[in-house]
């Protein structure tokens, strides 16, 4: 079957996609100096960042637990969002998927992590993003942003240079939160997107809307040759081919190089008989 | 129900519950907050005696015995003094104040500001 123009376009722009991930930065990092703090972000940047333009949803989230406040515009804006496009924002516009993606640039030795290791983001989304909030309020030392190596980075660190600097001494922050930026920060040179596919909690919210948005991934079984490049190609360890809207797909759009695969929309499509949108269940896979 | 229904409606329902959500927290949702305000009120003093009063030095010459102090006179007096006032909050002021850790649950369950409004705020996250 001959490419459509969408399916072209769609492989141009997966080849661009470090591009797409660049130009998001500049969104996030706040150029015009606006700091909507009262609005929450799609994506996993930290509002203690000197430069960050919205708020965390997960630190959002976090913090409305421990006040025993339901966060309407949060999940809202996580619901609006998966519900559109599912994790499409992990593989294109999260500024800290952008720098586990530049470390995977970085040629040291890969391995592939099992699937059920993905489960563990959702022990983190429960367990620290909600019930220990919950319970023991914001200033318990497994409250989530006290463990975050996103708000060590972009938080903690420069804010840290940022008070030395104005003369009020080096004042270190959290060593947990250190020790986990240490650890995720050493995991990136031997395994993709580590933090991504085992803890983060922001990409396990958005994981479970890939079986239900109104974008998705099509699988065709009738063009597929049954060669396996899907696979490979993947780099996320999804299988496409079989099991294509895994909660671990992050939409990169790589493997729509193959033409059994395509982005469409729930409302389109359904001409062909035999293509696959909507997986069994909600699977994760190596 | 159709094939085509089945897949269009779970995303659907979402967008619409999520579009929602979003409207309600962002535009009418308030939380009640408790905030230390500075009022002015009218508070009574009292002044400390004088140091000299009439008869303080005993009597004429310093002789004879040393009087006590007139009583002190109640004073009325405007103050600025804080006082606990329960705001209503918009949710995404809520939002603004956790961003730099300046809101906290009491044990009592209610939710207080850990600065006075009008004055600056913490500037970062507490974590
Ligand atoms: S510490 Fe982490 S979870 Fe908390 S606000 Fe910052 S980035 Fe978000
Ligand atoms: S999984 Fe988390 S860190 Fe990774 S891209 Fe998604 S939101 Fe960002
Ligand atoms: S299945 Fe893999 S290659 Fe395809 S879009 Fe998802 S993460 Fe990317």
């Amino acid at each position: 079957m001959a490419a459509s123009r969408l399916d072209r376009s769609v492989r141009w722009l997966a080849g661009r996609r470090a591009w797409v991930q660049g130009l998001f930065l500049v969104v996030w990092l706040d150029p015009l100096m606006l700091r909507l703090h009262n609005v929450c972000g799609p994506v996993f940047h930290c509002y203690s960042c000197p430069l960050a333009a919205f708020a965390c949803p997960i630190g959002v989230l976090a913090n409305f637990s421990a006040l025993h406040l339901f966060p309407f515009a949060a999940v809202g804006t996580l619901v609006v969002i998966g519900a559109g496009i599912g994790n499409a924002l992990c593989g294109w516009a999260c500024p800290f998927g952008f720098l586990q993606d530049a470390a995977g640039w970085i040629p040291t030795p890969r391995f592939r992590l099992p699937a059920w290791t993905g489960y563990a983001r959702y022990l983190v989304l429960v367990s620290l993003v909600v019930v220990v909030p919950y319970l023991w309020s914001e200033s318990h030392s497994l409250f989530f942003c006290r463990l975050c190596p996103a708000g060590a980075l972009e938080g903690a660190l420069p804010n840290t240079v940022n008070v030395a600097r104005a003369g009020g001494g080096i004042v270190l922050p959290n060593a947990a939160k250190l020790i986990v930026l240490g650890v995720v920060l050493v995991a990136m040179l031997f395994t993709l997107r580590p933090w991504c596919k085992v803890l983060c909690p922001l990409g396990a919210v958005f994981g479970l809307f890939n079986q239900a948005s109104m974008v998705t991934l099509r699988f065709r079984s009738n063009t597929c040759q049954g060669c396996g490049q899907c696979d490979k190609m993947c780099r996320y360890g999804v299988l496409p081919n079989r099991n294509v809207n895994n909660s671990r797909c992050i939409r990169c759009l790589e493997c729509t190089k193959c033409g059994a695969l395509a982005v469409g929309t729930v409302f389109t499509g359904s001409a062909e008989a035999d293509e696959t949108t909507l997986g069994p269940a909600v699977k994760l896979r190596g | 129900m159709s094939r085509s229904l089945r897949r269009i409606l779970p995303p659907v329902t979402l967008l619409v519950a999520g579009a929602c959500a979003l409207i309600y927290g962002a535009s009418a949702r308030t939380v009640p907050v408790v905030a230390e305000v500075m009022v002015e009120k009218e508070v009574i003093v009292l002044d400390p005696p004088p140091r000299d009063w009439p008869g303080s030095r005993g009597g004429p010459g310093g002789r004879g015995p040393i009087l006590p102090p007139p009583p002190p006179r109640p004073r009325r007096v405007k103050q600025q003094v804080a006082e606990e006032q329960v705001q209503v909050t918009p949710e995404p002021k809520v939002t603004r104040d956790v961003t730099v850790g300046g809101i906290t649950r009491l044990q009592d369950g209610r939710i207080k500001l850990t600065y006075r409004p009008g004055e600056d705020g913490p500037a970062l996250c507490p974590t």
